[in-house]
């Protein structure tokens, strides 16, 4: 399925997903499991998690499973699994809800199964959030995770019902179920859908009515389950099929032109960055305080769709069950075609991997949280020590500071800061290899920025101080990108 | 010792750049919903209505509605893009010893060239109703007014009458000039070259 703006709800989700699985599941075993599950510590254990399991992604970036297609946009397992994990950075309720259900069923911390299922349910979740984003963005439009996800259930019904009518006249039955009527020939609508025709509406809602009498599997179809969450959709077919048509009239244009596009805004670049400061000094200059109009307010995620959900049935769901939509039978329902399908492309980590995996979850492990000694005051002479004890060549301090630009907006701004600071804000932001870092930043052993413990240990910080700090640098940054134009700076260097 | 860089000294700004378009856009935030409509949006590209402060102080603070405004940026900036140059035929009949009005094939432009005593000046005008007018005007884009072999005549943005002028550059006189050089003119966006 393809919408405006999606990234994340192609048949290459499987792989994303399995990914992030695999590589999760070393990771969330070999942590300590009380303070993982410790409710104050809930955001450092986030960080904790998103470094490891960045590095473990970045270790595996050239395994055949990362490179593999994540979506027809060009993007691979590997850059979709590591975008998301930014989003689970910077939305912590998906972690907090994932958290909340390993607390709920201590099993999942020896039994691998229970703990996948959860590691799927919070990406499964965090996706549609960030597609429903996305949509938004492309289009303009509010939209929700819900209405991605009924989008999702639509997608497959209308691919299940053409998959029966495809199988005419074995499945002679089910098609007279779904057309209501004795059909003792083909019926014009299977040729019709064969050549091209589009689903209609009632089909969907009468192939979920009597799904539980033509399949062994997973009992009753989507609009009609006992959690009701789509129940209020079988009395709407004008609803559907509004839906299937705009999923229709995206797909016939994406299929011809929406590399192209996609390739356009990439590599427009920063160039929209000239519009933001030029739209905002033409504010400055206007301000007038006018107060918002009352209408966009209101329409703070007005999604009409939202509203015309079944009230009742989400409010009999727990709290983290809403969060998570994977999590209910419609889910499994949707899980087990795409999964039937490709069983066989998910190469098993081998043992290598997984010693891997479990090394990157020690090296970014916050056992420094129960004993923080105080760091001693390195002098001038033994900053060099320093460096060296952390693995970087012993003028690394002084080369990185002099190569550092001082008219840049991060050295403006932070200027009272520590370059391991300074240096983590890069790392955050742009991550370890970006191609316009000076040379003298990176280590030379990696070709790559320090990780964040060496920074630590070069700002003479713990972890979580030099953390937290980036997190004030960054509200600093913040502050100032709605201040100064850094344009001009731009334009003359 | 020297601040050594791969890329040489204009990766700083590149580097710049990419941390502020990363802090802008890369952080997504629980409960963020389109702040501002497409139409107030596309209205402050555009130049034809400012954000009110209020307005500008939600566009910031909502990256959800940041990544919509650069989406919006980048389809008008490919939209203004459609137009990359115009060209004209300067006719040889013309005598060259009066003032002349030219005008570009596609007649989106319009050249007067008018003798001031000894000297010349040339203005350059965009038809109000050329399809990338309003983009033109609102965004300063550097032009170029260039003879038929290339050299520059006029070069700088539009100002808010849709104008560009300047005194004629060459000793020979416009029309004897164009003669000489291609018997043609060209109106072209200077960051395109």
């Amino acid at each position: 399925m393809r919408l405006p703006g999606s990234r994340y709800q192609e048949h290459g989700w499987e792989r994303v997903r399995k990914l992030l699985a695999n590589c999760s599941v070393p990771i969330l075993t070999s942590a300590d499991w009380d303070m993982l599950l410790a409710p104050e510590f809930a955001e450092t254990q986030c960080q904790w998690y998103t470094e490891a399991l960045a590095m473990a992604l970045h270790f595996l970036r050239d395994s055949q499973r990362c490179q593999q297609a994540g979506n027809s946009y060009g993007e691979s397992a590997h850059e979709l699994a590591q975008s998301l994990l930014c989003e689970l950075h910077a939305l912590p309720s998906f972690w907090q809800a994932f958290l909340q259900a390993l607390r709920q069923d201590a099993s999942a911390r020896h039994n691998e199964g229970a703990l996948r299922k959860k590691i799927n349910d919070m990406y499964s979740a965090l996706r549609d959030k960030v597609d429903a984003d996305n949509y938004q963005v492309a289009t303009g439009l509010p939209c929700s995770p819900n209405k991605i996800y009924t989008w999702r259930m639509l997608d497959t019904s209308a691919h299940e019902v053409a998959r029966i009518f495809g199988n005419w006249p074995h499945s002679r039955a089910q098609v007279e179920a779904i057309l209501q009527r004795d059909c003792p020939a083909q019926p014009i609508e299977v040729a019709r859908l064969k050549a091209g025709g589009q689903c209609r509406p009632e089909w969907i809602i009468n192939w979920s009515a009597t799904l539980a009498q033509f399949s062994s599997g997973p009992g009753p179809g989507p609009l009609h389950t006992k959690s009701k969450r789509f129940a209020s959709l079988k009395n709407q077919p004008d609803k559907i099929a509004a839906m299937l048509e705009e999923l229709n009239e995206y797909a016939a244009l994406s299929a011809t032109n929406f590399q192209e596009q996609f390739e356009l805004e990439a590599d427009e670049g920063q160039a929209w960055l000239e519009d933001y400061w030029r739209v905002m000094q033409q504010a400055g200059a206007h301000a007038s305080n006018v107060p918002l109009p009352s209408q966009w307010q209101n329409s703070a995620n007005a999604d009409e769709f939202d509203l015309a959900l079944d009230a009742d049935a989400l409010a009999e769901l727990p709290a983290e069950e809403r969060a998570f939509m994977a999590q209910d039978e419609e889910a499994a329902w949707l899980e087990l075609t795409s999964d039937i399908e490709d069983a066989d492309d998910d190469p098993a980590l081998d043992s290598e991997d997984s010693n891997l995996l479990a090394k990157c979850a020690r090296l970014t492990m916050p056992g420094i949280l129960h004993s923080e000694t105080p760091i001693p005051r390195l002098t001038e002479h033994s900053s060099r020590a320093l460096c060296q004890a952390i693995s970087l060549p012993p003028d690394y301090l002084q080369a990185a500071s002099e190569a550092e630009d001082q008219t840049s907006l991060c050295y403006r701004f932070l200027a009272h800061e520590s370059l391991g600071v300074r240096l983590a804000v890069y790392l955050q932001q742009l991550g370890p290899d970006d191609l316009s870092y000076p040379a003298a930043w990176l280590d030379p052993r990696s070709g790559q920025l320090p990780t964040c413990k060496q920074l630590a240990a070069l700002a003479q910080i713990s972890l979580p101080t030099l953390r937290k700090r980036r997190a004030q640098a960054i509200q600093t940054l913040l502050a100032g990108l709605g201040k100064v134009n850094p344009s001009s700076q731009l334009a003359t260097s | 010792m020297a601040p050594t860089n791969k890329l040489g000294k204009h990766s700083t700004p590149a580097l710049d750049a990419k941390l502020q378009e990363s802090l802008l856009l890369n952080r997504s935030r629980e409960g963020d919903f389109l702040q501002l409509s497409d139409a107030v949006l596309r209205a402050a590209l555009e130049g034809s209505r400012p954000l009110s402060a209020n307005e500008a102080t939600q566009l910031q603070a909502s990256p959800l509605t940041l990544r919509r405004f650069r989406h919006l940026a980048l389809e008008l900036r490919d939209k203004q893009s459609q137009w990359h140059a115009s060209s004209g035929i300067v006719l040889a009949a013309a005598s060259g010893e009066e003032d002349a009005i030219l005008h570009s094939l596609d007649l989106y432009w319009q050249l007067q060239l008018l003798q001031n005593d000894e000297t010349w000046q040339v203005i350059l005008r965009l038809r109000p109703s050329a399809p990338f007018a309003a983009q033109l005007l609102h965004t300063n884009v550097p032009l170029e007014l260039l003879d038929g072999k290339g050299q520059v005549i006029l070069r700088g943005s539009l100002d808010a009458d849709g104008e560009l002028e300047a005194p004629w550059p060459y000793s020979q006189n416009p029309i004897a000039h164009f003669n000489a050089h291609g018997g043609s003119f060209h109106v072209c966006l200077l960051s395109k070259i």
